[in-house]
């Protein structure tokens, strides 16, 4: 029978094995110079995640043995994780539109000014 | 005299409007009369009837078919201004904030070799309380994110040589696009420097800082302090 505890385990599992991947890729893009990382975004990425990362081994404002609360707590990180994604994806694909409109109104730009160059 | 001298002839004027029918063309007029005839107008997906003669006005006029921001709209008139072999460009609002007799300041710092020139406004009279908080707020953030202080890093009035027209890459949509040109200067080690501009505040002004300047502040907060 899955009980609380399964649940438990695998959402600290889950978050571990993904704020533990969050900070190696920040890690690396810091120390590698991609991506433009300032030492603040690094310091601010190793702060959240840490403490995010350290609450898999130790809540101090829960109780061990309240397994309910504490499998809420980690959802919500999870939850938090999944709403900062979504964010990022969208952010993306407003850059993308952006890049597209920019294009297309410099190309009308540019047409127009040949025609006028012909014209003359 | 350097063929790099900038003067009126040489010289391009790059004003980003969203809506801005009421007072563009008055902006126009005072820039023409003053000799300036390089004026490039990008129109931000304006819905307003009077923008629609824009492109009639005797300008370079592109048109985003979408409202993406005043930072896009930079973006493509820089562009613009790189292909038209602009040897510098000022941008400036087109809502009647910004003074264009003051444009010979910009350029006279530009003829003595700097590459950025930043509009520092002037903070007094009828200036909304909330604008004077939000930029000092910006220059703290500024220094915090990027470590670089600047007395006014979300001014719109600005020039750039063309070793920065050439140099600046910078893809941002919103008002942060100010702030990320700031710190492209920093990091190309290009030169730049800061003069003292009036702010002038006429109804429409207001009412569009009414409308915008909370939503925008948090927006740029954000988009520092996180994208990044």
């Amino acid at each position: 029978m899955i009980t609380t505890n399964f649940f438990l385990t695998a959402a600290r599992i889950l978050v571990f094995v993904i704020s533990a991947g969050f900070l190696f890729d920040r890690s690396k893009k810091y120390f590698l110079k991609k991506d433009r990382q300032t030492f603040i975004k690094y310091a601010t990425t190793l702060v959240v995640w840490m403490s995010i990362l350290l609450s898999t081994f130790y809540t101090p404002f829960f109780n061990e043995s309240d397994t309910g609360s504490l499998l809420l707590f980690y959802m919500l990180i999870l939850a938090f994780v999944l709403i900062f994604k979504l964010l990022n994806m969208i952010e993306r694909a407003e850059d993308k539109i952006a890049q597209i409109v920019k294009y297309d109104a410099i190309m009308d730009f540019k047409s127009k000014k040949n025609k006028n160059a012909k014209n003359k | 005299m350097s063929t790099n001298y900038i003067n009126k002839k040489n010289c391009f004027i790059l004003i980003p409007v969203y809506n801005e029918g009421k007072s563009i063309f008055k902006v126009i007029n005072q820039i023409k009369k003053l000799g300036y005839k390089n004026i490039i107008i990008i129109d931000d997906g304006s819905t307003d009837k009077e923008s629609k003669s824009l492109g009639k006005k005797g300008v370079y006029y592109a048109r985003h078919c979408t409202n993406l921001g005043q930072g896009a709209s930079l973006g493509t008139g820089w562009k613009i201004a790189s292909l038209l072999g602009a040897k510098c460009l000022i941008a400036m609002d087109g809502d009647g904030q910004h003074d264009p007799g003051e444009i010979n300041k910009f350029i006279n710092k530009i003829n003595r070799g700097y590459d950025v020139v930043l509009g520092r406004r002037k903070f007094d009279g009828e200036v909304p309380l909330f604008n004077r908080i939000a930029t000092e707020i910006a220059k703290y953030l500024m220094w915090a994110v990027y470590g670089i202080w600047v007395n006014d890093s979300q001014s719109g009035f600005r020039a750039y040589s063309k070793k920065a027209i050439d140099d600046i890459a910078v893809e941002a949509s919103g008002y942060e696009f100010n702030s990320k040109v700031i710190a492209e200067t920093v990091r190309k080690k290009l030169k730049y420097t800061e003069v003292g501009i009036k702010t002038i505040y006429n109804n429409h002004s207001l009412k569009k800082d009414k409308r915008q300047s909370l939503y925008n502040g948090l927006a740029t907060f954000f988009k520092l302090v996180f994208s990044i």
